[in-house]
């Protein structure tokens, strides 16, 4: 079953490509998608297809198992490549500017979240290993970066803010507040969330 | 709506690695895992008065006085001094007023390596998870620092729960400002 192609960056083989489908239909697998075999003759398909392995398994990346499936046979290649277009056809569309914020949200969310079972102690402390501690730096500098959008003001210009409109609820001026008892709580809400302003 | 959605899908993720993780229950039972739970509440208003106005009116001088002190202690002491101002009655909004003041002078204090267990202090039992925390900036501002100062302490279980709860309260004020 296992061929090598010459020249890997050229246009597919059709005899080999018929050789393949007759082997799948044999198998009782889909048809061959040209438009795969053609995405992946674009490409070095033994380092992508490795690249691609090593990412969806990182366990058997780190222990070396990757480097023992190299080479692979052209048929194995056929699969790997249809089942990352089928995945990307069926994930891509999914993607659109508006729901990329949501997206961040629940993906951070999911991401702090799953930090539990990641969570260790080391020497009586609550430290975790380095590759979750990095992660968690990681969620604070998007909660920074995401604090940062979050429009209203903060600290002084937040009181004085709120100290004007207390005031003008008040029916004072915020520079002269002892000279009237007039009481007028119908404005403005400063209790209002700042985000909401 | 499509965050809740989302939202929805995350604690699912989550739920499954936490299941699917062989080391997840070997964890020291004295471990305390993230604890990403929130409480909000929206911000009240009370009926105004002079004492309330006077006390919003002092908690703004005093972060002009941290804002023109030369070094950090003396920016600290000035905002001990404005968590030290005696609330008065009926002022619901003083809340989120003490939370900055609390926030600011934990990230100062946070500046130095020594002052950070103190900020921990300071900070933590005002934002425990059993408390229902007001819907606002500052409370996601007062999380983050928390996250922020847990990590520098490595309290890494900490800071993923600060973060997450932060997190969580931008996305409710979003929430509210979509409605």
């Amino acid at each position: 079953m296992k061929t090598e192609h010459p020249n890997r960056t050229s246009g597919p083989d059709h005899a080999e490509l018929e050789r393949i489908a007759a082997e799948l239909r044999a198998l009782g697998e889909p048809e061959l998608d040209l438009a795969a075999d053609e995405f992946a003759s674009s490409l070095n398909r033994e380092t992508a297809v490795l690249a691609c392995f090593a990412l969806a398994h990182p366990t058997a990346a780190a222990s070396g198992a990757v480097a023992q499936l190299a080479p692979l046979a052209e048929l194995d290649r056929q699969r790997v490549w249809r089942r990352i277009l089928t995945r990307r056809a069926v994930v891509a569309p999914r993607v659109s500017a508006s729901s990329w914020r949501a997206t961040w949200v629940a993906v951070a969310t999911a991401a702090g979240l799953a930090l539990v079972p990641m969570l260790s102690p080391h020497g009586g402390t609550r430290e975790t290993t380095p590759a979750a501690r990095a992660t968690i730096e990681a969620l604070g500098l998007q909660a920074r970066a995401a604090l940062d959008g979050v429009p209203g003001e903060q600290d002084g210009a937040r009181a004085t803010l709120l100290a004007a409109q207390y005031a003008a609820r008040l029916g004072h001026d915020s520079d002269d507040s002892d000279d009237s008892d007039d009481s007028d709580d119908s404005d403005d809400s400063p209790g209002k969330p700042e985000a909401a302003r | 709506m499509k965050i809740r959605g989302q939202f929805g899908f995350g604690w699912l993720v989550a739920m499954v690695l936490a299941a699917c993780d062989p080391e997840a229950g070997d964890a020291d039972a004295t471990l305390s895992p993230p604890d990403a739970r929130i409480s909000l509440h929206q911000v009240r208003t009370g009926a105004p008065t002079r004492e309330g106005l006077a006390f919003i009116g002092a908690v703004a001088r005093i972060h002009g006085d941290a804002d023109a002190a030369a070094d950090l202690d003396t920016r600290a002491a000035a905002l001990r001094r404005g968590l030290s101002l005696p609330v008065p009655a009926n002022l619901p909004e003083a809340e989120v007023l003490r939370l900055e003041l609390a926030t600011r002078l934990s990230e100062t204090m946070g500046q130095r390596p020594e002052g950070v267990a103190v900020a921990l202090d300071l900070l933590e039992p005002m934002l425990v998870p059993e408390n229902s925390l007001p819907l606002d900036r500052a409370s996601a501002r007062a999380l983050v620092t928390l996250g922020d100062l847990a990590m520098t302490a490595n309290d890494d279980a900490l800071a993923a729960g600060s973060y997450a709860r932060a997190i969580r309260v931008m996305s409710a004020l979003r929430k509210e400002l979509e409605q």
